[in-house]
């Protein structure tokens, strides 16, 4: 699905957190929007969601032509995965009761490949709030399928989680991109991981610093100039990439 | 109807309904809003009675009010909902002392709904109470899903197409409801405890969504029949009686929950 971004600006007081972003992100593309702190990355992913209305009227958010508040309105192409679900730990809901309550999921061969594709199949009959980082991050995205997202967004997907949770994840966002032809964007401050994995980086800080293919970008010259020579901070090593 | 047997009807399908929507207060944490607008209704009951209306049919309107003028408020504000309920409900409470001193000496009925008295319900009561119970259960059983994921994960939800506003405002209006006419049993003071106690009772032991909610139910209307029955053979206040039953039900499973790691 192709995503048009135009003359987004959002303003909170007196505070501007983005300021007239323009961009394009092409069907089935893996997107990574990178950025220090408070470079407006989850206001922006926000805003792209529907959940968050920009300033003016200029602004355009379209997926395949259709504007964003058309889609969350009838089709319901959109999925997001929050950096930390808040969700009450405490409340007794298994993770099949979930899926089944919230996604009217049935029991049957599409919803038993879904859990199996992400490591759910066991976890099927625990209650959500004993689930770790990493599954409840696995669970929403098993949400999302369940609700035939066309676009996935996930805000920080690997934060809260471990090296072997992180490479599960993005072996199953890959298969997602490659498979199901979803469309998927991520915020991340993990660089590594973003090499490895996407194909299109943008780099925001309030504006659109820079934009292109992971290596291009994140190898680069700019990407110094962009984290302010502190881009060793968010690196761990060098690309290893096979599209680079 | 003998009285004894007007009295556990009503106290069963209230206890029940309360029980099962006390769901929602739990997971939304709604308790300061459903103790708010228990003691809003105390204002509703001094306008009816100033303004000469029964008190029992106007308290529900009333209360739909009090709801929705919290919803309203909490809109329009950049305070957090918690304090607009603080003040809508200070303001409504403050107009009601005020009109409860025109009444003073001239009416016993505002200890009733304090306190409550079941064992006093009206056949006029007792309609509205079935009414209320049909109006409801038939709410929740087309809609508990729907609440389910709008109390648990409202942005999800929203990405869905729900609109969650909606639907919060819809549970407020419910519980709002639920509440002004439960207070004929429980009173104002103690009326939040029938929403709040049996939820959070089956909650420690429940190991599943379901048992979650079931538990609630059995807990509630167990409080009730055994309140009732508290009340006619030993002359103990009901609505207290009810309360205690279901406050030792909490810590009997709050026990089992840490010490017998019972879960069902």
């Amino acid at each position: 699905m192709e995503i048009n971004v135009s003359g987004v600006s959002c303003r909170i007081g007196e505070v501007e957190i983005l300021k007239d972003i323009n961009f394009r992100l092409e069907s089935g593309s893996f997107t990574a929007i990178v950025g220090p702190n408070g470079a407006g990355k989850s206001t922006l992913v926000k805003i792209m969601l529907g959940l968050l209305k920009p300033d003016g009227t200029a602004a355009k958010i379209l997926y395949d032509g259709v504007e964003v508040a058309e889609v969350n309105k009838n089709r319901h192409w959109l999925g997001y995965v929050p950096q930390n679900y808040a969700f009450d730990r405490s409340v007794p809901i298994t993770l099949d009761e979930f899926f089944k309550i919230t996604c009217r999921a049935e029991e049957g061969d599409k919803y038993n490949s879904v859990l199996e594709s992400l490591k759910l199949f066991k976890l099927k009959k625990h209650i959500m709030g004993g689930l770790s980082g990493g599954e409840i991050q696995r669970a929403l995205i098993a949400y999302n399928l369940f609700h035939d997202k066309r676009v996935l967004f996930l805000d920080e997907p690997t934060s809260a989680i471990d090296i072997e949770g992180e490479t599960l994840v993005y072996s199953i966002l890959n298969n997602l991109n490659k498979e199901r032809k979803i469309n998927i964007i991520i915020i991340s401050h993990d660089i590594d991981a973003v090499l490895k994995n996407v194909d299109t980086v943008v780099c925001l800080n309030k504006t659109i610093h820079c934009m292109g293919g992971a290596c291009e970008i994140l190898e680069g010259s700019m990407i110094q100039k962009f984290f302010e020579g502190h881009r060793g901070l968010y690196q761990h090593g060098g690309c290893h990439h096979g599209r680079c | 109807m003998p009285f004894a047997l007007k009295a556990l009807f009503v106290s069963a399908l209230i206890s029940v309904i309360c029980a099962w929507s006390g769901i929602f207060v739990t997971i939304k944490n709604m308790a300061f809003f459903s103790e708010s607008i228990s003691h809003s209704s105390l204002a509703g009951i001094a306008i009816a009675l100033w303004l000469g209306f029964d008190p029992s049919l106007f308290l529900v309107f009333f209360s739909a009010a009090a709801a929705a003028l919290i919803a309203l408020v909490a809109q329009s504000s950049i305070a957090s909902r918690d304090s607009v309920i603080g003040i809508v409900h200070a303001t409504i409470m403050s107009a009601g002392i005020i009109l409860l001193g025109f009444l003073r000496g001239g009416n016993t009925d505002i200890a009733r709904y304090l306190f409550g008295d079941v064992l006093a319900v009206t056949s006029t009561d007792l309609y509205i109470c079935s009414a209320l119970f049909v109006l409801a259960a038939a709410y929740l059983a087309k809609f508990s899903t729907t609440h389910t994921l709008t109390c648990l994960t409202p942005e999800l939800a929203r990405l869905n197409g729900i609109n969650v506003k909606k639907y919060d405002f819809m549970l407020m209006i419910l519980l709002a409801l639920i509440i002004s006419v439960s207070v004929k049993i429980a009173g104002a003071i103690l009326v939040t405890a029938l929403l709040v106690i049996p939820s959070n009772a089956a909650k420690n032991i429940s190991a599943s969504y379901n048992s979650f909610v079931i538990l609630s139910i059995v807990t509630g209307l167990t409080g009730a029949v055994a309140g009732v029955a508290a009340s006619i053979f030993l002359d103990f206040p009901t609505g207290p009686s009810i309360v205690l039953l279901n406050s030792i039900a909490y810590f009997a499973s709050l026990f089992a929950r840490n010490y017998l790691k019972i879960s069902i």
